[in-house]
């Protein structure tokens, strides 16, 4: 734990007037300036003092940040606890101190604060900030810093502990167009219908005897009046279409095939790219499709296609994991994926490239993100990355406001 | 939240506050009505059901207008720009009231309502405006330390709102987040930081240095000028009204013998100020502007008027401190050496036998006088002006007056005409001015301090001469129309005789072992030429009616009055004119022997009140014993019950009764002590019980650590809820179970169970 003191410009402006007044009550010995200047002086003194006795007791951690997504907010939460059992504390602002690492957390996100009016004595309570992450990837956290001003706001008495910490920012997920899957429905094989397991389908499965509980309806009349015993029909578990999206980045930036003319940057098509996969990602698990999911040129697995909360979130962290300055593996292939039988999209930076025999690959491109969001307008500046290593991205205007406070 | 809601309203009273506060310490009626009008209509207009406020170019344009009218009156020549500084910075306040109201806009108000109260305090060291100040400081405490939290609330939901992308509609919504009992909590913070900063203000009052740096920046007006001292330099019988019978302490005045011990006279001591010999007509007299050349008295030494010092041993040093500022330096008669504080210019008039300051020196706020009070001749022509022999005054001439004059001397026998010889003048001048004061002292004229009911009447165009009007119709007046009117009848008789104000002091501190002389102490007398060089006091007003008058408390009114007066006393003592030397005196006064000496007469007090109380109720020599056991007794009743107070405030807040009520809350209070006990004897053995843990919960930790201590736990927290949330009420053998489960843990743990005070 660091602490410290810090003069900022409404104490200079305190101290100034503090100043004048001890000067006009010496110029005019006047009784009543001399006392106001005694409150003043006061003042300042209690300043420092309460301050400090509150900060001693403060201990603070921040809590595991749950991940985010870029256009979306996230909540990063602090737990303060006051030690003193006899102070409490009041006024005190939480915020996350940028620093100068890979993924430090100011390049993705302007910065944001917590702020708790009052911890009682021996009591702990959470505040929470909330950042809107601007781009994907993987966010460390490093220093938090819990300040205050209280009680008169003329001396800033400061507490910092290095608390390391990370989570990462999905990509932006866009709403598409919802007749996008009718061209997947329609051509494409949406897998085997039936499925090897019971369940609450439509299907039908088999016979079994009846048991309490089972539906009148479920009854099969005619065999029961066969065998002169109430048997059922048993139905399927039903079996969702299934969808596997590949996103082909073996082409390495520099290599995209871009106009000079064009609006949008190679890296940019890339970032594009990336959004829409995952927006068809969450497209696809809302409508009910088992989704897989196969980055080519990249050192990730391939992920199984499988329907579930924690699945789309495994997925979605591979996305926002993407490092585009890694080496890109142009050799690679996609595996054989006939046995899966799911429909495929192929998700291109620039322009497609059949990768596969299938004849039912339906093919996109980051170019194509424009045509297929609906409901809000994409900003050019959204992926505007373009050019730079994201390690070394410019934080000096997110970080400017971090300057000036420590000024 | 109910804490910030309170911001706004407390403010605006803070703010309201510096307004009167100014306003009274300008002493102007019309600003207070004016401006505490508009300050109270803005709170209904700003922030009523439908709050307008003033766009920013029209407080702009309103901010200019008074910057102009600031300008224009300091540049016509007004001299009074502390005046002008006030009322500036009391119209931009008034405007930012009516203005939106950002934090910063509140941060620029609340330092506004400071400089207004600044600037009020370079006017004014009134007591009603030092309870105001007081108030402001208070308050301003709480609204400072209030805003911190608005602002910083304010602050944070701005930040949160502009962060939030446009069109997202799902954002967090942004609350203060508090623990418990925050209203306790920031009101006991605030008592706290209010105390100690009282304390330290205090101290840095008393420590500060004065005298230091006076007047070395530019000269300030002295704000103890502003205070009606009562005395005037100058008589107008015109003005009428009523005249003070406050009794705000105007000045201390220390008489000590030539062995510098403390006096107390056994008469009223006059200290002369003004003495008034020219007649200005229509009842104005003033001083003579001839008086003697004006020389700079040092503050080292005396300076004094005689050749050399009288050695008959009946010198008399007067040891004066003002608390208000004089052109004159008062005085008994004779006065003959003068020493100040600080060096000033001055003159002695050497035909009046006063000092007087020059117009542009500063009167010294402590000062020592030299006076014989029975001037030798020897001594009175040294001191007098050799033109006293031709004394020249300006003669208040009247034909009725003088044809009254000569019928008073009549009806007493006493030659019209006054005797050419000296010797015989003189006692011709005594007996006919004891005869014009024996008229005025009978009852066909009577005292009175108001006459605000009388108008001077006015006959072939001119007004009536008021001494005339006094004497001959009126008949009732204050000192200085008996003074003037016997100044009046000496006059037309031919009777050297002028008129004097000053202070008659009466009240003595026997503590202090000085005089408190008041502003109702101010009084006018007559002197009379009794000798070549001598002058005789001569007091028109009855004895009786003056006493009565310093004495006299009637009403409840009265009474408040005197109350008020002794706190403003009290004010101007230890506030107004706390200086350099006060503060010399405080420093010489903290040593150990002094210490110990008022240990020693606290000591003295104990026993003499022992002693009252013994003799009292005749207890006898065993008495000493009893009334120690009894005082013993009562210090042990009153821990105890501080003790029971604490223990109870414990279990209402450990263990959450606050919303329990009636009798459900005494039983619980009463009962549940036994838990807390348990708590305290776990703690002492490591266990401390987080508040988010349930009773039952914490007893399963503490088993599963130590083992031998599990039977006493779940005993002790069974009982706890079944009389907490069962409704149980304990019994004899319950409560026993529970001492002996106490007992047990305590012994199992290795621990003390503590005595019952101490829980």
């Amino acid at each position: 734990m660091k602490r410290r003191y810090h003069i900022h410009w409404p104490g200079i402006l305190y101290g100034a007037c503090v100043l004048v007044v001890g000067l006009a009550a010496m110029n005019g010995q006047n009784n009543l300036l001399f006392w106001v200047f005694g409150v003043l002086f006061a003042g300042l003194v209690i300043s420092g003092v309460v301050s400090g006795v509150m900060m001693l007791g403060v201990r603070v951690r921040r809590l595991d940040p749950h991940h985010g997504a870029v256009g979306e907010p996230l909540l990063v939460r602090y737990e303060i606890t006051n030690r003193n059992r006899l102070v409490p504390i009041f006024n005190v602002h939480i915020e996350d101190r940028p620093h100068y690492g890979p993924g430090a957390w100011q390049t993705f996100m302007a910065p944001a604060g917590a702020w708790i009016m009052h911890v009682g004595p021996g009591e702990t309570v959470h505040g929470e900030a909330v950042f809107w992450p601007q781009r994907r990837g993987e966010v460390q956290f490093r220093e938090i810093r819990v300040w205050t001003t209280f009680p008169f706001g003329i001396i800033k008495k400061s507490v910092s502990r290095i608390a390391p910490q990370h989570t990462r920012i999905y990509p932006r997920v866009y709403r598409l167009r919802d007749d996008l899957f009718q061209l997947i429905e329609a051509p494409a094989p949406l897998g085997m219908k039936l499925s090897q397991r019971s369940g609450p389908g439509d299907d039908y499965y088999g016979m079994r005897e009846y048991r309490d509980g089972d539906s009148a309806r479920n009854v099969a009349w005619k065999r029961s009046a066969l065998l002169d015993d109430l048997v059922c029909i048993d139905r399927s578990m039903p079996s969702p279409p299934r969808l596997r999206l590949v996103l082909d980045l073996r082409r390495a930036t520099e290599e995209l095939r871009v106009a000079k003319d064009e609006p949008f940057s190679a890296r940019e098509l890339e970032e594009r790219a990336i959004s829409l996969t995952a927006s068809l990602l969450r497209a696809a698990e809302r409508k009910g499709y088992e989704v897989g999911l196969s980055v080519l040129g990249m050192d990730l697995p391939k992920f199984a296609v499988r329907r579930s909360h924690w699945h789309l979130g495994k997925l979605m962290a591979a996305l926002a994991g993407i490092n585009l300055d890694a080496r890109r593996h142009a050799e690679q292939t996609l595996p054989t994926i006939e046995l899966e039988r799911a429909a495929m999209i192929v998700v291109h930076p620039d322009r497609t490239e059949l990768i596969h025999s299938r004849d039912d690959v339906i093919y996109f491109t980051g170019r194509q993100l424009s045509d297929l969001a609906i409901g809000e307008r994409i900003q050019s500046t959204e992926f505007a990355f373009d050019g730079r290593p994201q390690d070394a991205l410019d934080a000096a205007p997110v970080a400017r406001r971090f300057s000036e406070d420590a000024a | 939240m109910k804490l910030l809601r309170q911001y706004q309203m407390l403010s605006f009273v803070l703010v309201f506050l510096s307004i009167v506060g100014l306003c009274i310490a300008q002493q102007t009626m019309g600003l207070l009505l004016v401006a505490g009008a508009l300050t109270a209509i803005s709170w209904t207009i700003t922030e009523g059901p439908r709050g307008r406020r003033l766009p920013r170019w029209a407080a702009n344009i309103l901010v200019l207008g008074v910057t102009l009218h600031a300008l224009v009156d300091y540049v016509q020549g007004s001299t009074e720009v502390l005046r002008i500084l006030g009322t500036f910075a009391l119209w931009l306040t008034i405007i930012k009231l009516y203005e939106r109201r950002t934090p910063r806009d509140h941060a620029h108000l609340l330092f506004l309502s400071l400089l207004v109260i600044l600037v009020g305090c370079l006017h004014s060291t009134d007591l009603l405006f030092g309870v105001v100040l007081l108030l402001y400081a208070g308050l301003g405490v709480y609204v400072v330390l209030l805003y911190q939290l608005y602002a910083a609330y304010e602050r944070e939901r701005a930040v949160r709102a502009g962060s939030i992308p446009a069109g997202y509609r799902l954002a967090p919504q942004f609350k203060p987040i508090v623990g418990r009992r925050v209203g306790f909590h920031f009101r006991s913070l605030v008592s706290s930081v209010g105390l100690v900063g009282l304390a330290l203000s205090a101290l840095a009052f008393l420590l500060f240095p004065r005298g230091v740096g006076e007047a070395t920046l530019m000269p300030f007006p002295d704000a103890r000028t502003t205070m009606r001292p009562g005395f005037t330099g100058e008589v107008d019988l015109t003005r009428g009204g009523r005249i003070t019978d406050s009794r705000r302490v105007v000045m201390h005045v220390q008489l000590r013998d030539s062995n510098d011990q403390p006096i107390r006279e056994s008469v009223p001591v006059r200290l002369r100020g003004a003495v008034l010999d020219a007649y200005k007509g229509h009842g104005r007299w003033e001083r003579q502007e001839r008086l003697g050349r004006g020389e700079s008295f040092d503050h080292r030494r005396f300076t004094n008027f005689l050749p050399q010092m009288p050695v008959d041993g009946r010198t008399i040093t007067q040891d004066f401190h003002t608390i208000h500022e004089n052109q004159v330096l008062f005085s008994m008669y004779a006065p003959f050496a003068v020493r100040a504080e600080q060096s000033f210019r001055g003159r002695f008039d050497s035909e009046h036998l006063a000092i007087a300051m020059e117009r542009d020196s500063r009167a010294p706020s402590r000062y020592s006088v030299l006076a014989h009070p029975v001037p030798t001749d020897d001594m009175l022509e040294e001191l007098s002006s050799p033109r006293l022999a031709r004394y020249a005054y300006e003669r208040l001439e009247n034909e009725e007056i003088r044809a009254l004059a000569h019928a008073l001397l009549e009806n007493t026998g006493i030659p019209i005409e006054p005797p050419h010889e000296s010797p015989e003048r003189w006692q011709w001048n005594r007996q006919a001015a004891g005869a014009f004061l024996q008229y005025l002292h009978s009852p066909e004229f009577e005292y009175t301090i108001d006459l605000s009911d009388v108008t001077l009447p006015v006959e072939g165009g001119r007004m009536m001469d008021p001494n005339l009007f006094f004497l001959t119709e009126l008949k009732r007046g204050h000192c200085e129309y008996f003074a003037s009117a016997f100044v009046a009848l000496c006059h037309n008789v031919g009777i050297e005789a002028r008129l004097v104000t000053g202070y008659v002091a009466q009240t003595y501190d026997e503590r202090r072992q000085h005089y408190a002389v008041m502003e109702r102490n101010a009084h006018a007398w007559a002197e009379v030429r009794t000798g070549e060089l001598r002058w005789a006091t001569f007091d028109p007003t009855r004895p009786s009616v003056l006493e009565q008058f310093h004495y006299g408390e009637t009403g409840f009114a009265d009474q408040m009055r005197w109350l008020y007066d002794r706190f403003d006393g009290l004010w101007s003592r230890a506030i107004v004119t706390y200086d350099a030397h006060t503060q010399t005196e405080l420093a010489g006064a903290w040593d150990d022997e002094a210490f110990f000496a008022w240990l020693r007469a606290w000591g003295d007090r104990i026993r003499t009140w022992l002693d009252r109380v013994n003799r009292a109720f005749a207890l006898g020599p065993a008495g000493y014993i009893y009334v120690v056991f009894l005082s013993a007794l009562l210090v042990f009743f009153v821990t105890v019950l501080i003790g029971m107070l604490r223990r109870m405030v414990k279990i209402r807040r450990v263990l959450h009764l606050e919303h329990l009520r009636g009798r459900a809350y005494r039983r619980m209070l009463h009962q549940l002590g036994f838990y807390l006990d348990m708590l305290r004897i776990l703690r002492r053995a490591g266990f401390d019980k987080p508040h988010w843990r349930p009773p039952m919960d914490h007893a399963r930790h503490v088993a599963q650590d130590r083992p031998e201590a599990a039977e006493p736990v779940r005993t002790v927290t069974e009982l706890f809820y079944e009389a907490r949330y069962g409704d149980r009420e304990l019994r004899g053998d319950d409560r026993r179970r529970i001492d002996q489960a106490l007992d047990d843990l305590a012994a199992v743990l290795g621990v003390r169970r503590g005595a019952w005070l101490t829980r």
